[in-house]
């Protein structure tokens, strides 16, 4: 089986270079947000196939763990908005209220808040897994999103409702 | 957002955590393809697509995969006893191996060290293993022999069993049981058409995707010298139903279609079309001095990625390659 390919040419070898050092960090920042083996490992693959990409193009950007996990949070971001279109097909989104006026001071019990998290659509736990997990700050997050400041906090606002009333209503 | 959020408390800074080792050997091979694939497609102007599905490695559609206490010792052992030949491994950051790959005739093999915070413990470490692998060797009777010489526990000599072949147990020093087994001559199940099986030091691979066994005096490997390989892969394709895969040069395109290994290479317009034959020489420096004093020519042999080639023609000028694996 080895011998046959040819060699990497030499911007590959770098990323193969970091291969071993750079796996666990990407699999362990999917693992921890999509929370299933199987969907992180193949969006690790996704991850370093779009690597091989990058490198081989003409103005190869500097492949390192950190451009790395960049990647792997635009493959999260794609996967949960795949997930998202996959499941407004099946059933209209029910409305949800826009405003979480009502100051929410817990403490909150993290496992039990992770339990939650998974349990949340798509789109709420794409948002609130780049503003809390990952800490983006709104900016950021309009950027990785593509969205406007305004549209984006809208979408904070919104998931965090769905989950504070899943939290609640879990623990009553 | 407020100063106080508790939400914040979710904040999953990045941990990092070693996947399923065989996982992190399959993407690293995935990586390693498809850097080097780079400049060995078709080009863009190639009208026939490779999808993941026809240039993933043709194997067996099951493999079997063991734990052992000491992997890189019963690497050592497979490859001695089964006539095997080593391919890849991974080392884990604390020197495990995470997996490693031997051939085994037609079959790959794959084998890791234990990896208990996992679940996967070797035989030795569970009291005994529940599964039996079936080999087929050439020679029953001397594979049991060099098992027994290297530590193996003989459960059942070699005999001669009622389905058609003859058959032996053994389990090896790391706890596995192997049913070690080759057709009986004239039986049902020694079809001529598999002679080759048992033969796995005649394996050679011409490429990732395809592996025959050949043995001196075989054709190896026929390529069409064509102007233009896309015309003649469509042509051929309509008619007879083949399919094609990017080649390991320039304008080449391998056959995936029939039983046969061949390619097509495009050498231009007004190039002379030819089909030129590969083939397999016992002794290429030997072969080439034959050719040389039978009045054909030949180049010196060079190590191809695929074994050793001399580009020859004969004593009218008809043109043809010699071949010898690399190894064995």
């Amino acid at each position: 089986m080895s011998g046959t390919a040819p060699e990497p040419r030499p911007q590959g070898q770098g990323l193969l270079d970091i291969y071993d050092r750079a796996l666990p960090v990407v699999y362990g920042y999917l693992v921890s947000r999509v929370g299933d083996r199987t969907t992180a490992e193949e969006l690790t693959s996704e991850v370093f196939l779009a690597a091989v990409d990058a490198v081989q193009r003409p103005a190869a950007p500097a492949v390192d763990t950190a451009w790395l996990v960049g990647v792997a949070r635009h493959k999260l971001v794609d996967h949960w908005r795949r997930r998202e279109r996959d499941q407004r097909r099946l059933a209209a989104v029910a409305a949800q209220p826009m405003t979480d006026d009502d100051p929410w001071d817990v403490r909150l019990d993290v496992l039990h808040a992770r339990d939650v998290l998974e349990q949340l659509g798509p789109a709420n736990r794409l948002a609130l897994t780049l503003r809390y997990l990952d800490g983006l700050s709104i900016p950021e997050m309009a950027r990785e999103l593509g969205r406007s400041r305004h549209a984006t906090e809208a979408l904070v606002v919104r998931a965090r409702a769905a989950f504070r009333r899943a939290y609640e209503g879990e623990e009553a | 957002m407020s100063d106080r959020d508790p939400l914040d408390a979710l904040h999953q800074p990045l941990a990092p955590l070693a996947p399923d080792p065989a996982f992190a050997a399959r993407l690293r091979h995935r990586i390693e393809t498809a850097l080097s694939g780079g400049d060995d497609q078709g080009g863009p102007m190639t009208t026939i697509e490779t999808d993941d599905a026809a240039t993933a490695v043709r194997r067996p559609s099951l493999s079997p995969y063991l734990a052992v206490a000491d992997a890189r010792a019963a690497v050592a052992w497979y490859v001695d006893v089964f006539a095997g030949v080593a391919g890849e491994s991974v080392e884990m950051p604390d020197g495990r191996l995470g997996h490693a790959e031997i051939r085994i005739g037609d079959a790959t093999l794959m084998l890791a060290d234990e990896f208990p915070e996992m679940g996967l413990l070797a035989p030795t470490s569970r009291g005994g293993t529940t599964v039996s692998v079936v080999v087929d060797v050439a020679d029953v009777d001397a594979t049991t022999e060099a098992a027994r010489a290297a530590g193996a526990t003989v459960e059942r000599e070699p005999a001669d069993m009622p389905y058609g072949f003859r058959a032996a147990a053994v389990i090896d020093p790391f706890g596995h049981r192997w049913l070690v087994e080759a057709p009986l001559a004239g039986s049902a199940a020694a079809p001529a058409a598999a002679p080759g099986r048992p033969k796995p030091r005649n394996a050679h691979e011409i490429t990732d995707e395809h592996e025959v066994y050949t043995e001196p005096g075989d054709i190896v490997y026929v390529t069409w010298q064509v102007p233009d390989e896309e015309r003649t892969a469509r042509f051929l394709g309509e008619l007879l139903g083949w399919t094609f895969t990017g080649g390991s040069v320039e304008h080449g395109l391998q056959v995936q279609g029939p039983n046969l290994m061949g390619g097509l290479w495009g050498k231009g317009e007004g190039a002379p079309i030819d089909a030129k034959l590969m083939y397999h020489v016992a002794d290429i420096g030997a072969a080439v001095a034959k050719v040389r004093e039978l009045g054909g020519t030949a180049t010196e042999p060079e190590l191809m990625p695929y074994g050793w080639s001399a580009d020859c023609a004969d004593d009218q000028g008809m043109e043809f390659w010699l071949y010898t694996p690399a190894e064995g």
